[in-house]
């Protein structure tokens, strides 16, 4: 999830555009203007950012029930809102949410409050050391290395480098068996198509760059974390759906796979 | 209401609870069906691996109504609302369950029907707007909360 301040009303926020796309409550006027900007450039957006969305309440069940990780650790989590990942998990699962804006990290104090085993922190997703060691978190985790990272919703608005060090970060400080699941945001979308230069413009503007890649691109950066025997699934796949539901026009700026995919990369 | 419209009432009900009863999946494929095609107006809480089990609960919420005088509607529009529903799905849940009688009963039973599905609906949707409600309001406060603690 993009990062910036949520109560600064005073020009967009990417995030709060985020929450606006998927049809929440916590954005501003401004924010509403910017994003319908967008929407009139490439409306599937806010279809591409719901099937990510609904693949993140995937990877909650799928990480917990299924694989049987007990610690999720998420990275620029946002608000966790009712789809989120505390949601979709056994209870006794502890969850770690961070979130670069103070703000964001006080508001989802507030609603977490009293839930059992789920903290936030705020901590910059591009520095994951800075929250893995955060003297609350190493307490929380004692010795336990074998967890579960979702790096998800957020990948588009960081850059190489820093999507390097993540990788290179976590897996260097987890134990093997563990897991990070990656959501390759944006990729094998279209930076040169028309449409999509201007929404890069837009975001660029509010200071919040976005880096549209190739998924062999996002292949190299996420080293030498190995995607599972699923490899990366494209969000469209992920749900069921087919390209029938971008319109010929949203195709040439998000491309025929809608422009993201998922994966569960294993050390 | 006259004794006459009471008994005819009571025999709509029944034909109601034996047609969804013996048609059960059908009628949770239609639901299945309208959540499908209205899953981008939902919230985004609602995703895709959901749809399945609303699609039947929404069936046996139904049943239960028409059986279980102690069932409570309204509950069932709150439950929806915390499903992530959006409220044309919700209309267009109701629309299927009257296209889906209205096509499979007869036609001296019908204004008895609708009054059935619609006295059904009218709950729902109450506890539709009820939950919305106590969400925003809920949101407000910790929004105030939240705030107050990010400024001090």
């Amino acid at each position: 999830m993009p990062q910036d301040n949520i109560v600064d009303a005073s020009k967009p926020s990417a995030g709060r555009m985020y929450d606006y796309y998927l049809g929440g409550n916590h954005n501003f006027e401004v924010d509403r203007q910017a994003a319908d900007q967008v929407l009139k450039l490439v409306p599937f957006i806010s279809k591409f950012l719901r099937l990510q969305r609904w693949a993140l309440q995937d990877v909650a069940v799928e990480l917990t029930k299924n694989r049987g990780y007990d610690v999720i650790i998420d990275f620029a989590s946002g608000l966790p809102t009712a789809d989120h990942i505390h949601y979709n998990v056994p209870d006794g699962t502890t969850v770690i949410y961070s979130d670069i804006d103070p703000i964001v990290a006080e508001y989802a104090r507030e609603i977490l409050k009293g839930t059992k085993n789920v903290y936030f922190f705020q901590s910059d997703a591009r520095k994951p050391e800075e929250l893995l060691h955060h003297p609350e978190v190493e307490k929380i985790l004692g010795s336990q290395r074998k967890v579960a990272f979702v790096y998800w919703g957020v990948s588009a608005f960081i850059p190489d480098a820093a999507i390097s060090h993540m990788a290179e970060y976590l897996y260097d400080w987890a134990a093997p068996g563990s897991c990070l699941a990656f959501n390759a945001q944006g990729a094998d979308a279209n930076p040169d198509d028309p449409a999509s230069v201007q929404v890069l413009k837009i975001y660029e503007q509010m200071g919040s760059e976005m880096y549209f890649r190739p998924l062999k691109k996002f292949r190299d950066l996420i080293q030498p974390w190995k995607p599972d025997d699923n490899d990366f699934v494209s969000l469209l796949a992920w749900h069921g759906f087919d390209e029938s539901i971008i319109s010929k026009d949203d195709m040439g700026s998000v491309g025929p796979m809608g422009g993201g995919y998922g994966a569960y990369l294993v050390k | 209401m006259g004794n006459t419209d009471s008994v005819q009432r009571g025999q709509a009900r029944d034909l109601l609870i034996k047609q969804i009863t013996s048609h059960r999946d059908d009628l949770a494929n239609r639901y299945q069906q309208v959540l499908r095609d209205n899953l981008f107006s939902n919230r985004a809480d609602l995703r895709p691996s959901m749809i399945k089990q609303i699609a039947s609960d929404e069936t046996e919420a139904i049943l239960n109504f028409l059986n279980q005088p102690e069932f409570s509607n309204m509950d069932r529009g709150v439950q929806l609302h915390k499903a992530g529903l959006g409220e044309r799905t919700v209309l267009r849940l109701g629309q299927t369950t009257r296209q889906f009688l209205l096509a499979n009963l007869e036609q001296d039973h019908i204004p008895f029907i609708l009054e059935i599905v619609d006295e059904y609906e009218e709950g729902v949707v109450q506890g539709f707007i009820k939950g919305l409600e106590e969400y925003h309001l809920g949101e407000i406060e910790r929004t105030r909360n939240a705030l107050q603690r990010g400024v001090n």
